[in-house]
C-alpha cells in the first residue's frame, strides 16, 4: 500500500466511514485474548484457526492482511449475484442496500485484495452506468419523486445528487426574484391582544 | 413589500441620493466591489453573486438630467447630457432608471433579429456553442426586471432568450451525458457564467468521482506475479487508458 494511496484519501469523510463496513475474514492462524472482543458469537477468550469473523475493513488491512494472519474474503456486496445484477441494468439497482459507501468501500478493498484490477473496473462501470441517471434526474427530477430516488443512491451519490439539485433550485429561485423582495415579518402581522 | 434589485443595491443606493452633490464619488468607489467577489463558499458562486459581477458590465443609456462627469475605479462615465447618450455600468444604469432619470438602449445582442439568428445557428451546429454574450442571462434578467417599457417587443424579446437559455441548457446536458471514463471530459466552449456557474457543484464533483475510480495503484510487479488470479485477470486492462501520470 503506497503512501500515495493513504494520502488521497486522509481527509475524505467518506472514506473514513466506508472504512467501517464490515469484511468477511478467514482467521489463518489462531489467536489468543481476543475472541470475545473480535466475534460476538464467540464464547472464548481465544479465536481457533479457520474461523470466520466479519471485522471492519479497517482493522483488516496492514498486518492483519499483509502477514497472512487472515485471508480476506470478498464480502457479499460485491458478489456475483450483484455484478450479474448492475450489469444487467445498473440504473436501478439499490446500491445503498448493498453498502451505503459502495465506491469508497471497494476502492479500499482493491487495495486490501492485491490492487484487484477486475473489482475497481467494476467500481468503475457500475458508475459510469448509473452517471447519466444521476445527471438527468439531478437536474430535472421533480421534488416528489426525490425520496424514491435518493433511496436507491449510495451516499456518495446522493451527495453529487444534491449539489446539481442545489444549483437548479437556486438558480429557478434567482429568477423568480424571491430573494430580493423584502417581505413583512410574520410577527408583524399577528393582531395584537389586549 | 419594497422591491430592490439586488441585495447589494443599498450599498449603492447613498451613491446617488443627491444627483448632482458632490461627495459623493468616494463612497460608491470603494464599496460594492471587493467585498463579495469571493465569498465562494463551496467553490461555485450564488446565481445572485453571478448576477452581481454581470452588473459591472457597461450598457448605454440616455439619460435626462444634466450631471459632470463620474469618477470611479472603475474609469469615468459621463458627462451626462439629456438626450445624448453615454456609457454606464448596468448597475448605475438601473439605478437610474429607477429614479426615472434615463432610458436604458438595448445592447445589440437583445434584439429579435439578433436572437432568432443566435437560436437558429445554435439549433444547426448541435456540436458548437454560439459565442453570445458571457453574461446573457443576467443582463437579460435585470433589463426585464427594471427597463420593460425600453424594450421594444418586450415579450418576444424574453421568449427568445428563454429560449436561447433552453437550447444551450440542453445542449450542455448532452455534452455532460458523453462523460465517462475514457473520455472523461466533455467540450463546452463559450459557456456564459451562468450556465458556467449552474454545471459546476454537479460536474466537478461527478469528474472527481470518475477520476477516483479510474485511479489505479501502481504495484510492484513482484507482488503481482507472485499471486496469479488476484490481479490481472480477465480482458479488464484494456480499458485501462487513462493512467494517473507519475
Amino acid at each position: 500500500m503506497g503512501a500515495s494511496a493513504i494520502g488521497a484519501d486522509y481527509f475524505d469523510l467518506e472514506a473514513i466511514l466506508a472504512e467501517e463496513e464490515r469484511v468477511p475474514v478467514l482467521f489463518l492462524t489462531s489467536v489468543t485474548g481476543v475472541g470475545r472482543a473480535l466475534d460476538p458469537s464467540c464464547d472464548d477468550d481465544d479465536l481457533a484457526e479457520g474461523v470466520k469473523v466479519d471485522l471492519p475493513q479497517w482493522l483488516t488491512k496492514g498486518q492483519l492482511s499483509e502477514k497472512r494472519f487472515v485471508e480476506v474474503r470478498t464480502p457479499k456486496c460485491f458478489n456475483e449475484r450483484v455484478k450479474k445484477d448492475i450489469q444487467a441494468d445498473p440504473g436501478v439497482v439499490n446500491l445503498r442496500e448493498r453498502s451505503a459507501f459502495f465506491y469508497a468501500f471497494g476502492r479500499s478493498l482493491c487495495r486490501i485484495l492485491d490492487n484487484n484490477a477486475e473489482l475497481a473496473d467494476f467500481l468503475l462501470i457500475t458508475f459510469r452506468g448509473r452517471y447519466k441517471d444521476l445527471l438527468l434526474q439531478s437536474h430535472f427530477a421533480p421534488d416528489e419523486d426525490v425520496q424514491a430516488l435518493k433511496r436507491i443512491m449510495t451516499r456518495e451519490e446522493i451527495r453529487i445528487f444534491e449539489a446539481g439539485r442545489q444549483s437548479m433550485q437556486s438558480f429557478t429561485q434567482w429568477r423568480q426574484r424571491k430573494d430580493s423582495i423584502y417581505n413583512m415579518a410574520p410577527i408583524l402581522g399577528k393582531k395584537r391582544k389586549r | 413589500m419594497r422591491r430592490l434589485h439586488s441585495a447589494s443595491q443599498k450599498r449603492r443606493w447613498c451613491f446617488l441620493t443627491d444627483a448632482g452633490g458632490q461627495p459623493y464619488q468616494k463612497q460608491a468607489s470603494v464599496t460594492p466591489k471587493m467585498v463579495t467577489q469571493f465569498s465562494a463558499k463551496s467553490g461555485h458562486f450564488l446565481p445572485s453573486e453571478v448576477e452581481f459581477q454581470a452588473e459591472d458590465e457597461l450598457i448605454d443609456i440616455i439619460p435626462n438630467f444634466r450631471l459632470d462627469a463620474l469618477y470611479m475605479i472603475k474609469g469615468e462615465f459621463g458627462p451626462f447630457r439629456p438626450q445624448i447618450p453615454t456609457t454606464v455600468p448596468i448597475w448605475l444604469a438601473v439605478l437610474l432608471k429607477k429614479r426615472g432619470k434615463c432610458s436604458i438602449q438595448l445592447p445589440e445582442w437583445m434584439s429579435v433579429d439578433e436572437l432568432t439568428s443566435v437560436i437558429g445557428r445554435e439549433q444547426e451546429y448541435a456540436a458548437e456553442f454560439q459565442p453570445v454574450h458571457y453574461h446573457y442571462i443576467e443582463i437579460s434578467e435585470i433589463l426585464f426586471d427594471c427597463a420593460l417599457n425600453d424594450i421594444p417587443n418586450s415579450y418576444k424579446v424574453r421568449a427568445l432568450v428563454e429560449d436561447l437559455r433552453e437550447v444551450r441548457y440542453g445542449k450542455i446536458q448532452d455534452g455532460l451525458k458523453t462523460v465517462d471514463n475514457r473520455q472523461s471530459a466533455a467540450k463546452l466552449n463559450n459557456l456564459s457564467a451562468m450556465e458556467v456557474n449552474m454545471i459546476r457543484p454537479f460536474f466537478t464533483q461527478a469528474l472527481a468521482k470518475f477520476y477516483r475510480l479510474g485511479e489505479r495503484d501502481v504495484e510492484p510487479q513482484s507482488q503481482a506475479s507472485q499471486r496469479p488470479g488476484a490481479a490481472g485477470t480477465g480482458p479488464a486492462p484494456q480499458q485501462r487508458v487513462l493512467r494517473r501520470p507519475r
